[in-house]
């Protein structure tokens, strides 16, 4: 059996499409600007990857909500099916969920229902249509655990087809901890640099739509291996990273010599990018030597828990397109990938088969997706 | 897809522990029906809850109450794990249905924040506990479970979906064994997060709190355990009639029941969370039309254990496997403030 994405549609700060998103990324562009949600007075960082929507200062509630719901119909109309025709689940990963609207009920008493908090309503009323949805809170990496349950969910043979979502909107809280935890307060965030400074957030949804052995499909979802470091709430730990590999690659067949692409979690953190490095030098091994390398947080920040998503659906438009974006503002890389193919600029994929997606989230939760070409 | 309980756990307003939380149901008086409260609700809280009683006193360092509950819960499952040996950890997972996490903790950083004049100020130590996944996290680090670990959010089928989940997760081999269940910490507001359309519920609601987890695993020929569950979620269904939704549950109930494992046994107990007379009938119809024999009886969680939220499923798992004495299947439906409902077929076996 294959699992193929059939449909995919994702927004984040630099376009409302997949399309558009991934012609940004391979001309390098750079969404970041001065934030704008909330005030900015009391934190040092002063710039954030916001998908622009409202005017400075004036926020609104379900803001993630709503990518959510046009994400999810987006691809949807993507992949040309008839939901109400067919058994459809939804599964969405998010790390923030609707916080922000949270917040924004408690700071200035904005209108928020709690069964409105989790998605479920949110993809139904969509699709104007009601399905199951089940909502993963896991992190950074939660949108490839959705990833995962979607395709177990159709191997199952519970749903013709599956969505897997992910999404997330900046909070004030995570803003500010972040302010907090980086004391050189950076003002882009630049994944494998030396002078890189930490992370910067990010806005973003996306959705793909899958199917078991259909036709045709944009890429081919080999596996999504799982894991948790049961280490540390927040810092990373090297065993948990590589055992989300070694799932991944034991799940798809698809071991690290035919690996040709790696798109890193890379959070631009001094810990997190060093010890991801020494994990995928650890699992690749010798392959690790000339591996293609990219990430594409430099150019749209952190999205939490899209950001997995977001990475496998510009890995397929790489596969479909014939062209990777490449590690924005790369210029000075740490000394652990020496001899790896870090991308500089944008490169052809022609000969690319197979991609890896790495996603790792606080909680020690590692989720690690593996793509082929269709 | 099922799932086979090994054993389970209650942290709960009833005591903590399985024992305590069984001891408490089958003594407690038959709950009259409820009636509109007068004054301000009488919330049940866990009274005098000191997770160094049941820890020690290392590794506490940044727990907060939902994580302390969950980690409680866990190791009292340990402690009656003759099986679990170090081997087994990791293979172990964890997945634990909450619905804003700590919504405490997460209220009292957003206030930290507003309180200080620089970001400087903010006491990161905080910082983890805000995390919605926090409590699941800690539970495995708490025990070395490094075989998957979920946080699954769904409001009041936070505890039902976390159970289908498990299952599914069981079933493609992401892990041996998983710790199953659902957690919340009371607060105050979270009954005036409810839809502004529930205005009795945000002013009289009562709330509780909790943790119910289960240690489960993939059914298989010869395997020994205390129940199988079938878990199943249902669609968002709010906007139908109550008419539709009771015929919608009848039939998808109905199909649960058909399964090889319980067929031919009619329903012993259907425990409900009615937030409403309408619920509470349609869960007695729905008994009713499910061919439930004159002992069958429905339970309203709400009466043991108030409205637990995200555990609220959990919860009336417990009460379901604390009650039960026939060999008649269980059913556990979950509504939400708005109508919807999710459900699980509980099928006993040996009650410890």
């Amino acid at each position: 059996m294959k699992i193929g994405i059939t449909g995919m549609a994702a927004k984040t700060s630099l376009g409302n499409t997949s399309a558009e998103c991934h012609k940004a990324l391979c001309e390098a562009r750079e969404g970041i600007g001065f934030h704008q949600g909330f005030d900015g007075s009391k934190f040092n960082a002063k710039r954030s990857y916001e998908i622009k929507d409202r005017q400075p200062g004036k926020d609104r509630p379900f803001r993630a909500s709503e990518w959510l719901r046009e994400t999810v119909r987006d691809a949807i109309a993507d992949a040309g099916i008839d939901p109400a025709a067919s058994r459809v689940v939804a599964v969405v990963g998010t790390g923030l969920r609707e916080l922000r609207s949270v917040e924004m009920w408690h700071n200035d008493g904005a209108a928020i229902a709690l069964d409105k908090l989790h998605f479920g309503s949110a993809v139904s009323e969509g699709l104007s249509l009601g399905i199951p949805v089940y909502t993963f809170c896991n992190a950074c990496s939660a949108s490839n655990f959705a990833l995962a349950l979607a395709m177990d969910l159709l191997a199952a043979g519970e749903a013709d087809y599956a969505i897997a979502a992910g999404v997330d909107s900046i909070t004030e809280s995570m803003f500010g901890l972040l302010d907090r935890v980086n004391p050189m307060h950076p003002q882009s965030l630049r994944s494998l640099n030396k002078a890189r400074r930490g992370v910067v957030m990010g806005e973003g949804a996306a959705a793909v739509v899958l199917a078991r052995d259909p036709a045709t499909a944009k890429a081919w979802v080999k596996g999504v291996g799982l894991s948790c470091d049961a280490y540390q709430d927040t810092a990373p730990h090297q065993q948990g990273l590589v055992a989300a590999m070694r799932d991944a690659s034991e799940r798809s067949g698809v071991g690290p010599a035919e690996i040709d692409m790696l798109f890193m979690h890379g959070t631009g953190t001094l810990l997190n990018d060093q010890v991801e490095t020494a994990a995928v030098r650890e699992y690749f091994g010798a392959r690790a030597e000339g591996l293609r390398v990219t990430g594409i947080k430099p150019a749209i920040g952190h999205t939490s828990g899209a950001s997995a998503l977001v990475s496998v659906i510009m890995a397929a438009e790489s596969l479909r397109n014939g062209m990777a974006p490449p590690i924005l503002g790369l210029e000075d890389p740490i000394d652990e990938t020496a001899g790896m193919g870090l991308l500089y600029e944008p490169t052809a994929t022609a000969g690319i088969r197979n991609v890896q997606v790495n996603a790792f989230g606080f909680g020690g939760v590692n989720g690690v997706a593996i793509l082929s070409r269709s | 897809m099922m799932l086979l309980l090994r054993d389970w756990q209650a942290v709960s307003p009833l005591g903590i522990g399985r024992d305590a939380f069984a001891s408490a149901v089958r003594s407690a008086p038959e709950p009259a029906e409820p009636v509109a409260a007068s004054g301000p609700p009488e919330h049940m809280r866990i009274h005098g809850f000191d997770k160094k009683t049941y820890l020690g006193k290392k590794g506490l360092r940044g727990m907060d109450t939902l994580g302390a509950y969950a980690v409680v819960a866990s190791q009292l499952l340990a402690d009656g794990d003759r099986e679990g040996t170090s081997a087994l950890r990791a293979r172990t997972g964890v997945v634990l249905g909450t619905g804003t996490g700590s919504v405490p903790s997460h209220l009292e950083f957003i206030l930290d924040i507003r309180r200080q004049e620089n970001a400087e100020w903010i006491n990161p130590i905080q910082f983890p506990q805000t995390v919605m996944n926090c409590a699941a996290g800690q539970v495995a680090i708490w025990h070395g479970f490094t075989g998957l670990n979920v946080t699954v959010s769904g409001g009041h089928h936070s505890g039902i979906s976390a159970l289908a989940y498990a299952a599914n997760s069981l079933a493609h081999n992401r892990a041996d064994r998983i710790l199953v269940g659902c957690a919340e910490e009371f607060h105050p507001c979270l009954a005036q997060m409810f839809p502004s359309d529930s205005r009795d519920l945000r002013r009289s609601h009562r709330l509780g709190e909790g943790c119910f987890l289960a240690l489960a695993e993939r059914p298989r020929p010869g395997a020994k355990g205390i129940g199988v569950i079938a878990a199943k979620r249902l669609s968002h269904l709010p906007r139908l009639s109550p008419a539709a939704c009771a015929e919608t549950l009848v039939r998808e109930i109905g199909s649960a029941l058909a399964d090889p494992a319980v067929a031919g046994r009619s329903p012993e107990i259907l425990c409900h969370n009615a937030f409403s007379r309408r619920d509470r009938e349609m869960a007695e119809e729905i008994l009713l039309r499910l061919g439930a024999g004159p002992k069958a009886r429905c339970v309203d969680s709400g009466a043991y254990v108030a409205d637990c939220v995200s555990s609220a499923s959990g919860f009336q798992m417990a009460l379901m496997l604390a009650l039960a004495r026939g060999a008649g299947p269980c059913i556990a439906l979950t509504f939400d403030p708005r109508g919807a409902a999710a459900f699980c077929v509980l099928t006993r076996e040996d009650m410890p």
